[in-house]
């Protein structure tokens, strides 16, 4: 043994001191932290080794994060023209070939290319549609390699928490590529309005709003899933926020996605397959919001608001009949109504619609702008 | 022996990497003093030996994921701390009247900035003055709202509600601990019941002249107007949509949700209340002079043109002049001499040194209000001839 090696030794027995420690644990680290920070790189003895394998992406690495991506298939179907493409994305929830998506043009065709993580293609057919939710369920012939199970969800996701979100957004993965993987947080929760049918039927629904870009061509259908890979929601289709004419970045919560699919997959799934392929869920809309001959009008209040010559017009008194209830209540003509009952009404439609949901003989409190100044009245409708 | 000490380093690292993660955390600024105390428990409760696996050593994976899980709670509480000062304002009337074409409807956000009743919320929204102005707070509480004075050049506008704001106001964070590259929160109130957040990360201290800051954080017409928040809560600045070169007072709207989004220091703000308070609209300021290169970071400062009746003019500038300092900034490049325009407003008088013939000597200038007519912006249709 010579001396060098018996300098090493020496030193190697010194490492039991803390100062050694201290200085090898910081070696140590600086090579460490960077790779765990990075994302779901693992301590693998040789991470070249297994980047190696690089033609099946899908199996270098086993968080369940990239494991859902084995769950995400592509879909391509009707479009192509008038600035519609023809591609979106879906979800299996159930592994005898059921795979969840938006309803929308892209499956108006009899069959509809589904491609599955791992590159093998089939043709879909259109089962059942959730025309509110505008949801869509596909079947193909054949078992799926995996699904995401619809029992464990996420049914209670906040603010603040990471999602990530796997979509084909513009239709950028094909062939065996996996779909794409976003991360971000849940920004809100909240809820979007539209007409979803063709009798121009008002809905709303509940939705979770990202703090990231999800709406493009070709993500509706795709995933948003936590850290554990477990479902939180449905990537839903491209929305122009009404109120603030912003396109929503948003998903249906996947429990009331499931709900509607367990619905369907216990009828569908059995041998009745004859049943009518469209479904719609009961409506969710208020009964008081039904049209009604007891609906109070402004005129029966004796208000004459100003010509609506633009939908925009705000609600401005043009008129007050003397002795109605109006006038009883103090209202002049020039009065702008800015407020019923603490809500907002910016136009003189949205104050027509409000009237419409208050019952006959309840208290009822206006905001009124009156020049410079502000002024609330309390009074009670009539009988 | 040999192995011993293998071993020995094996238990380094484990415990190095999980002081490293805390460390990294407290480096990104992610938690406070009291809320890292409160996380070593946390990672200390991940395994010392990986859990049994599918073959590759899960542990980094797990501490990253206990990490994350940290982040949620420090945005949470972030979020938390600084919504008591957003409000959300509607109104009737305005800009929505007939525009329809720009993103941004009829809600916006807005921050509290004085007890007396001030908020603060962005321009964006207010080119035209709505018919009426209503205020919503996160208690509940609801009041009419009166815009005081608009700023096209920082992009804030100032709103007066009728209430005492003490327990609203939002705790500043200090312009020294900025850093790039930290977290930063974005609120809004727009879109859900409660105020809403954006996480991303300090891009650049100044930008736009040195009007703002900037952030990768997602900004758009539902959080303009609302507070950018550091992790502890502390109020950076108020969400606004920048240009570098548009003067359209909705100039950088068509950036929104890109990732490159700007904010106004709270700091700034603070200074120019007091005039919007006095119900005053505040434009730009514009010199009138224009220099040799296109690019102003290239050009040399000194003057190629002056135009006619210009605040240049009125204070007695010429070609060739060379500029050397203005309001007490020294100037090297044409971009020094816009910065320190950029920075004031119209009716400001700044103080500029200039060199002519080798004689040094000081001139009072008063910029001008630089704006383009408001109202073609929402109101008839474009004229074909508008300079882009």
């Amino acid at each position: 043994m010579n001396a060098a090696m018996i300098l090493i030794i020496t030193l190697l027995r010194d490492a039991q001191r803390k100062l050694w420690h201290v200085l090898v644990g910081a070696i140590a680290s600086s090579l460490f932290v960077p790779v765990s920070l990075s994302g779901f790189a693992t301590e693998s003895p040789d991470p070249l080794a297994q980047e190696a394998s690089f033609s099946n992406p899908i199996e270098i690495q086993s968080d369940p994060v990239i494991e859902a991506l084995s769950k995400v298939v592509k879909l391509v179907g009707a479009g192509g023209y008038l600035g519609l493409e023809p591609f979106q994305t879906g979800i299996a929830v159930a592994p005898d070939g059921w795979v969840l998506t938006c309803w929308s043009h892209v499956l108006l065709e009899p069959a509809v290319t589904v491609t599955l993580a791992d590159g093998r293609r089939f043709f879909g057919e259109v089962v059942a549609v959730e025309l509110e939710l505008a949801l869509a369920l596909i079947k193909i012939d054949s078992e799926l390699p995996a699904w995401f199970d619809l029992s464990d969800l996420v049914t209670d996701p906040s603010p603040g928490q990471w999602v990530y979100a796997l979509h084909n957004a513009f239709g950028i993965a094909v062939g065996q590529e996996p779909v794409s993987i976003q991360r971000g947080i849940i920004s809100g929760r909240g809820s979007l309005t539209g007409r979803r049918d063709i009798a121009g039927k008002v809905v709303e629904w509940q939705v979770l709003f990202l703090d990231f870009v999800t709406s493009a061509p070709g993500t509706a259908g795709g995933a948003v899933v936590d850290l554990e890979g477990r479902l939180v929601g449905l990537i839903g289709k491209p929305v122009l926020h009404q109120r603030t004419r912003v396109w929503s970045h948003y998903a249906i919560p996947a429990a009331t996605v499931a709900s509607w699919v367990q619905a369907t997959l216990a009828r569908y799934g059995s041998a009745d397959r004859n049943s009518p392929p469209f479904t719609a869920s009961e409506s969710t809309r208020p009964a008081s919001q039904q049209r009604a001959a007891t609906q109070l009008t402004p005129e029966q209040l004796g208000i004459y608001l100003v010509p609506e010559l633009v939908p925009q017009i705000p609600a401005f008194v043009d008129w007050v009949v003397p002795g109605s209830w109006a006038d009883r209540a103090t209202l002049l003509a020039d009065d702008l109504i800015v407020t019923v009952n603490g809500q907002i009404v910016r136009t003189c439609r949205e104050f027509r619609n409000y009237l419409h949901t208050l019952a006959r003989g309840q208290s009822v409190k206006l905001g009124i702008q009156r020049g410079d100044e502000f002024i609330e009245l309390e009074c009670k409708l009539p009988d | 022996m040999w192995l011993g000490t293998v071993r020995n380093l094996a238990s380094v690292k484990v415990t190095a990497t999980i002081g490293c993660l805390i460390l990294c955390a407290r480096l990104q600024g992610g938690l406070t003093p009291e809320a890292s105390a409160g996380a070593e428990p946390i990672l200390g409760a991940v395994p010392a030996e990986a859990p049994s696996g599918e073959g590759t050593a899960p542990f980094a994976r797990h501490t990253y994921r206990r990490l994350l899980r940290l982040e949620e709670a420090v945005f949470r509480s972030a979020a938390d701390r600084a919504s008591r000062s957003v409000v959300r304002l509607e109104w009737v009337g305005g800009q929505t009247l007939l525009g329809e074409t720009f993103p941004g409807g009829a809600v916006a956000s807005g921050l509290v900035v004085a007890s007396q009743g001030w908020i603060v919320t962005s321009t964006y929204f207010f080119v035209e003055k709505p018919e009426a102005l209503i205020v919503r707070f996160t208690d509940g509480q609801i009041s009419p709202g009166r815009i005081l004075g608009r700023d096209f050049n920082r992009m804030v506008t100032l709103v007066k509600v009728d209430r005492n704001c003490e327990m609203l106001l939002p705790e500043p964070c200090p312009p020294t601990e900025l850093r790039v590259g930290m977290w930063t929160i974005a609120i809004g109130w727009t879109i859900s019941d409660r105020p809403h957040l954006g996480v991303g990360i300090l891009s650049a201290r100044n930008r736009i002249w040195g009007k703002g800051i900037q952030t990768d954080t997602r900004t758009s017409p539902l959080n303009y107007g609302g507070p950018l928040i550091d992790i502890y809560g502390r109020v950076i600045g108020v969400i606004v949509p920048f240009s570098p070169d548009g003067k359209d007072p909705v100039a950088g709207v068509e950036w929104h949700d890109s990732g490159i989004g700007f904010a106004v220091r709270l700091s700034d703000i603070q200074d120019v209340l007091p005039r919007l308070a006095e119900g005053r609209d505040l434009f730009p300021g514009k010199c009138g002079v224009s220099f040799a290169h296109q690019n102003p970071v290239l050009a040399t400062p000194v003057i190629a043109s002056v135009d006619p009746r210009s605040p240049a003019d009125l204070a007695g500038l010429k070609p060739k002049d060379r500029l050397v300092q203005a309001a007490g900034r020294a100037i090297r490049r044409a971009s020094d001499f816009y910065e320190v325009v950029h920075q004031h407003y119209g009716g400001d008088e700044i103080s500029v040194l200039v060199e002519r013939e080798g004689k040094i000597f000081e001139v009072q200038m008063q910029l001008a209000p630089d704006h383009e007519p408001l109202a073609r912006v929402f109101r008839g249709p474009k004229s074909p001839a508008t300079p882009p």
